[in-house]
C-alpha cells in the first residue's frame, strides 16, 4: 500500500483549500436556519406576550425585517422554561433551571412595553395595556399563553400549593418546587394519592400523566408503593387524546395498580379536611379523601382575549374564549392582519413548546406573505411532542399531529418503547433546543 | 437537514453553559500541541496508545453516561438508545483522546529519546 507524501508546498495549499471550503460553507450553514430574505417595511408589528412563542416570533421578525417597528407587550420580568416544571415538581431538577431573565432574551431592535395587555381592539387595530396605554398596530401576533383557572375549583387557591398535601406543577417554578416538597413528604409515608385531569383544552397534556408516573416511581423508590393507593380522576372519557398513547399508559398504570376514574371533574378542594370533590356528568358529587393531591386546573384564554372580538364566537372552543385562528395557517379567521401562536390558539391539540418549534417559522412566513400582499401559504400540521416520563431514567418520545397520528421525527424512533434517549432529551437536551427555538434559529 | 441543524444548535446552546470548561480545554489542547511542535516530537508514535485509551474511555463512558444523567444502562432499550449512547460515548472518548495524544507524545520514553522524532 502506498503512503501519501505531504510536502511543505502542499501544506499551505491544503490550508487554503480548507479555508475556501469553510468560507463557502458558512453562508450555507447560516442559511439553514432562515429561508426568507430580509424585507424592508415601516409596518408596526405588535407581539402580545413574551413566552416562547412571542419571543421566537420576535427574534425571527427582527432578523427578517428592515425598518419595522416591532413591539413586544408583556409585564413579565422572568422567563420560565415551562417544560421543566414537571422535572422540578418531581424532584429531578432544581428550580433555578427553569428561570431566566426576559430582558436577556429580548431581541435587539425590539421595543418592550413592560405592561400586561388589558384588552384587544382589533377593529381599531389597537392594543390597550393595563395602564391605559394605547398601542396601534398594522399587524398583531397574539402569544399571550393561557389562563390557569384555579377559581373553577372551589376552595382551591394557588397559595395552598405546597401545603396540606396539595401539589400543582403548572402554576410556576415556586409551585413546582412546593409540589416536590409535598410529594417528597408523601412518598416517605405513603397513603392515598389523588391525581386530576380537567376537561378543557390544556397545555402540556402529558404533564398530569408524567406526575402520576413519577409519583408511582418515587413511592416505589421509597418502598411505600405497596401501602399507597393512586387514583387518577379524568374529567373526560380518556386520559390522553392520542389513542395509542392513551391505551399504552393505561396498560402501564394497570401494572402499577393505578386506578382510573372517568368523567369525574374536580370541582372542589377541602384543604382542611384533605378531601377533593368531583362532579359526575349527572350532577352527583363525590368526595375523595387524599394525603396527596395533584390539582390540574381547568384552562382557558386570558380575559383580554376571551372578552375580545378575537375570541372564537361559536362552537366548542368558544367557552374557553380561545383565539379564532385557522388551524392550518394560524392566521385569524376574521382579522387577516392577526396571527396566533402557542397555547392561546383555538386549535385542536398542541399546546406545547414543540408546537411552537414547528409553528413559529410558519407564523412568521405567513405574516411576511400577508405584509407583501400575498396569501398565507404555509400550512401547520399540528405537530407536537411530549417526552413522557415514565420513571426516573426512562421516558417515551411521543410526537403527533392534529389528527392524533404518531409522527416520529426519525424513522427508527419507537414512540411507545421505554427509552433512555427520550429521558436524556427531556433531562438534558430539550432546554438547549428550546433556547434555539426562542432565538429564532430552528 | 433540519435535524442536523437542530442538533448543531443544541450542541451550541449546551456549550454556552460550559464556556469556561471549553476555554480551559482549548487552552490545554493548544498548550500540549504547541509543546509537541516546539520540541519537534512526532505524534505518530502516540497514535496506537491513544486509540487504545480512546477505546477504554468510550467503554467507560457507555457505562457512566446513563448514570450521570440520572438513568442507568438498564434503561438503554433499543437501537435508537444504543446508537445515541454510542455517539455520545465516542464523542467523549474523542475529546479526551485529543488531549491524551499530545501528552503521550510528550511523555512517552521513546518519543523523548528521539525514536519518534520526525
Amino acid at each position: 500500500m502506498s503512503k501519501q507524501v505531504i510536502t511543505s508546498q502542499d501544506v499551505p495549499d491544503r490550508q487554503r483549500r480548507l479555508l475556501l471550503g469553510l468560507t463557502a460553507a458558512a453562508p450555507l450553514l447560516a442559511g439553514m436556519g432562515s429561508a426568507d430574505a430580509r424585507y424592508t417595511t415601516n409596518a408596526r408589528i405588535v407581539i402580545a406576550g413574551s413566552g416562547l412563542g412571542g419571543l421566537a416570533v420576535a427574534h425571527r421578525l427582527a432578523s427578517a425585517l428592515d425598518g419595522a417597528n416591532i413591539t413586544v407587550i408583556d409585564a413579565k420580568q422572568e422567563h420560565n422554561y415551562q417544560p421543566g416544571y414537571t422535572l422540578v415538581g418531581t424532584g429531578i431538577w432544581e428550580m433555578y433551571k427553569v428561570r431566566d431573565s426576559n430582558a436577556a432574551l429580548m431581541p435587539d431592535g425590539v421595543q418592550w412595553v413592560q405592561e400586561a395587555v388589558a384588552r384587544f381592539e382589533p377593529d381599531a387595530k389597537m392594543v390597550v395595556t393595563t395602564t391605559g396605554k394605547k398601542i396601534p398596530y398594522d399587524y398583531l401576533v397574539v402569544a399571550t399563553g393561557l389562563h390557569l383557572d384555579y377559581a373553577q375549583v372551589e376552595g382551591m387557591d394557588p397559595r395552598l400549593i405546597g401545603q396540606r398535601g396539595i401539589a400543582s406543577v403548572y402554576y410556576g417554578p415556586e409551585a413546582a418546587q412546593a409540589s416536590w416538597q409535598v410529594m417528597d413528604a408523601f412518598r416517605h409515608k405513603g397513603g392515598q394519592a389523588v391525581m386530576t385531569l380537567p376537561g378543557t383544552p390544556m397545555k402540556c397534556a402529558g404533564a398530569p400523566l408524567k406526575v402520576t408516573f413519577m409519583l408511582a416511581d418515587r413511592l416505589k423508590q421509597a418502598g411505600t408503593l405497596g401501602r399507597s393507593q393512586i387514583d387518577f380522576y379524568s374529567a373526560g372519557k380518556n386520559i390522553f387524546g392520542v389513542k395509542p398513547v392513551n391505551d399504552n399508559v393505561l396498560e402501564r398504570w394497570s401494572t402499577l395498580g393505578i386506578d382510573v376514574h372517568y368523567e369525574h371533574k374536580l370541582t372542589g378542594i377541602d384543604s382542611d379536611g384533605q378531601r377533593a370533590r368531583f362532579t359526575l356528568p349527572d350532577g352527583r358529587e363525590q368526595w375523595q379523601r387524599y394525603d396527596f393531591v395533584h390539582v390540574v386546573p381547568p384552562m382557558r384564554a386570558p380575559d383580554a382575549v376571551k372578552s375580545s372580538p378575537l375570541a372564537v364566537q361559536t362552537g366548542p372552543m368558544a367557552a374557553g374564549g380561545w383565539l379564532e385562528v385557522s388551524k392550518e395557517t394560524l392566521q385569524h379567521k376574521r382579522y387577516p392582519e392577526v396571527f396566533g401562536i402557542g397555547d392561546i390558539n383555538g386549535t385542536p391539540r398542541g399546546k406545547t413548546a414543540a408546537t411552537i418549534k414547528k409553528s413559529a417559522p410558519i407564523v412568521v412566513h405567513n405574516l411576511l406573505q400577508v405584509m407583501q400582499g400575498k396569501p398565507a401559504d404555509q400550512v401547520f400540521d399540528g405537530y407536537t411532542s411530549c417526552p413522557l416520563l415514565i420513571r426516573e431514567g426512562a421516558a417515551l418520545l411521543i410526537e403527533f399531529d392534529y389528527e392524533g397520528k404518531l409522527v416520529p421525527s426519525l424513522p427508527l424512533i419507537e414512540p411507545l418503547t421505554d427509552s433512555y434517549m427520550a429521558w436524556l432529551m427531556k433531562y438534558r437536551l430539550l432546554k438547549p433546543a428550546y433556547m434555539s427555538v426562542l432565538k429564532g434559529r430552528v | 437537514m433540519y435535524e442536523i441543524w437542530l442538533g448543531l444548535n443544541i450542541v451550541y446552546e449546551l456549550a454556552l453553559g460550559y464556556i469556561v470548561h471549553i476555554a480551559l480545554y482549548l487552552l490545554l489542547l493548544a498548550a500540549f500541541y504547541f509543546s509537541v511542535w516546539r520540541q519537534h516530537l512526532s505524534l505518530r508514535g502516540a497514535v496506537r496508545p491513544t486509540l487504545l485509551f480512546a477505546a477504554v474511555a468510550a467503554v467507560l463512558a457507555m457505562l457512566l453516561v446513563p448514570a450521570s444523567t440520572r438513568s442507568s444502562l438498564n434503561e438503554v432499550n433499543y437501537l435508537v438508545d444504543w446508537m445515541n449512547l454510542l455517539g455520545i460515548s465516542l464523542g467523549v472518548a474523542g475529546l479526551l483522546a485529543l488531549l491524551v495524544w499530545p501528552l503521550y507524545a510528550l511523555y512517552c520514553p521513546s518519543c523523548r529519546q528521539g525514536v519518534c522524532k520526525r
